[in-house]
């Protein structure tokens, strides 16, 4: 029944506090939600974590919401800042040690064939890449995440951020640029 | 691959991504096909591109483990920890009721409606009140003033030399008061000595420095004059004098009009009084019965007089006052 009313019917019913629209909001997104944070910490565990907080703060912020961005772009704003403080506190408690792994992956690719696209299809492409984002710096590896793989335009990347869309284009070139030259020296030791 | 040697080559890299997803707009489409048949550089990054776009893409589509269902748990926990709108509204409210309540002048963004702006409006009204009541009480105050200061004392002293010695122990290293003159004198013919620093102790406490001037002047002041001057200027210009001299002042009026005659006598020609009034045809000097003024000036009998400085008491004072030698006095 909610499914037939726009995010701004929705916003208001979850204003009054209506649980259960809330709940119509936590279907429809959660799973973006849950994505994203999961590229940018590379632990489902911890993406769970941060799609329920995310959640939380915006129940809680919701009457502040001013409905300038989207709701998907505002969820995804919390998320990030969600994941950006996980990741310092991660930093400080030097858990984060994608470097090493990224070397192990390497090592291990090794000995896998002359064909490096087929090699990382077969031996767990998806881990591979996920470590090379975790090797970018967050604001790079978010820039990558929110517009290669959640594919959000321009616009809503520079919500996000809050600056502008050259700006966005400009991050972007730069981030994808560190990423493929960590991909392209990680296939060339190959 | 990693420089970018020229310009050209520079945005056509930026555009390459874009190139390769196919959605590049017809310009810089252009631009790109045009340079890329002539660029091995700009072929070798496009390549490049594609590569880590089918990484990417392959990535994509690689789903992440499955979130947990957790919605029961975050329910649980909204009921838990996050309140009722109705109380998240009351509490956001707050803060604007208890600046309003102090001072009104602060006024919350988050709050609308006209619960928002009232406050603010009752505010101003107020300072403006305030105002206007400040500016109709001066207003008010401005003829009292101006007739405290036609009854005040229009006279004032001319004197060779500085204040009493008891105001400061050299008049010469005395600091230049500010003048604060409320009734300029015009200098009267007997009046024009050079030195009137005593100008700044007769006028700013025209009263202050001399209780006789005051009382002299208003006992010899025609009836009807006396009758403008209220109580309760007659109390403002008392409460001006130093403390034991309007004692004197207040209690003793016959014997301050006594000892002035007697002292004017004494040192006549040093002692000018110099009035803006017309004075009454030639006014006698206050009448000095003897036999009153016996006692009296039997208790301020000068200590000693001569030489550079004189010194005398006041009546009624125990503290000796010192005069230079030209002093008026």
């Amino acid at each position: 029944m909610l499914a037939q009313h726009s995010d701004e019917e929705v916003i208001a019913r979850c204003r009054a506090g209506d649980l259960e629209a809330f709940g119509w909001l936590y279907a429809r997104y959660a799973r973006q939600v849950y994505r994203f944070s999961y590229h940018m910490l590379g632990d489902a565990d911890d993406a769970d974590d941060v799609k329920q907080d995310t959640f939380l703060k915006a129940y809680q912020a919701m009457p502040g919401f001013r409905g300038e961005c989207s709701l998907q772009t505002w969820l995804i704003k919390i998320a990030g800042n969600l994941c950006r403080d996980r990741l310092k506190s991660r930093a400080r408690r030097s858990e984060l040690a994608l470097i090493p792994e990224i070397a192990d992956s390497l090592h291990d690719t090794r000995t896998l064939g002359v064909d490096p696209a087929a090699t990382l299809e077969r031996k767990d492409l998806h881990d591979t890449v996920h470590r090379v984002l975790g090797g970018l710096p967050e604001p790079q590896r978010l820039l990558i995440v929110l517009r290669d793989i959640e594919g959000l335009n321009y616009q809503q990347i520079a919500d996000v951020l809050g600056c502008s869309v050259s700006s966005v284009k400009l991050r972007l070139f730069r981030a994808r640029r560190g990423f493929r030259d960590r991909i392209e020296s990680l296939l060339k030791v190959r | 691959m990693s420089g970018f040697p020229f310009s050209a080559c520079r945005a056509v890299q930026r555009a390459l991504w874009d190139y390769a997803y196919n959605r590049l707009s017809e310009g810089p489409l252009e631009m790109v096909e045009r340079h890329l048949p002539t660029c091995a550089a700009c072929r070798s990054e496009l390549e490049s591109v594609r590569r880590t776009q089918a990484l990417l893409a392959a990535y994509r589509e690689q789903p992440p483990p499955p979130p947990r269902s957790d919605w029961e748990a975050l329910r649980k926990r909204l009921i838990e920890e996050v309140p009722a709108p109705a109380a998240r509204e009351a509490h956001r409210q707050e803060p604007t009721v208890a600046v309003v309540s102090v001072g009104g002048a602060r006024r919350y963004s988050r709050s609308s409606g006209i619960g928002g702006w009232l406050p603010s409006v009752a505010y101003s009204g107020g300072i403006a009140a305030l105002l206007v009541v400040a500016a109709l009480g001066y207003r008010l105050l401005l003829p009292r003033r101006a007739a405290e200061k036609s009854a005040a004392p229009s006279l004032s002293v001319r004197a060779r030399s500085g204040p009493p010695a008891s105001l400061s122990g050299n008049a010469s290293a005395r600091p230049s008061a500010p003048t604060r003159n409320m009734h300029p004198v015009a200098p009267a013919p007997e009046a024009t000595d050079a030195g009137n620093d005593l100008d700044d102790y007769s006028t700013a406490s025209g009263s202050e420095a001399n209780p006789y001037l005051i009382t002299a002047s208003q006992s010899d002041r025609p009836d009807s004059e006396q009758e403008m001057t209220s109580p309760k200027v007659k109390k403002r210009s008392r409460s001006s004098l130093p403390r034991w001299q309007g004692r004197i002042a207040a209690r003793q009026p016959e014997r301050l009009a006594a000892h002035r005659a007697e002292s004017a006598a004494r040192d006549e020609g040093k002692l000018h009084f110099v009035s803006h009034k017309p004075q009454p045809t030639e006014s006698a000097p206050p009448r000095v019965e003897e036999n009153q003024n016996e006692n009296l000036l039997d208790s301020i009998t000068p200590v000693s007089q001569g030489g550079d400085t004189s010194e005398r008491f006041v009546m009624g004072a125990l503290t000796p006052m010192r005069y230079h030698d030209d002093s008026p006095y």
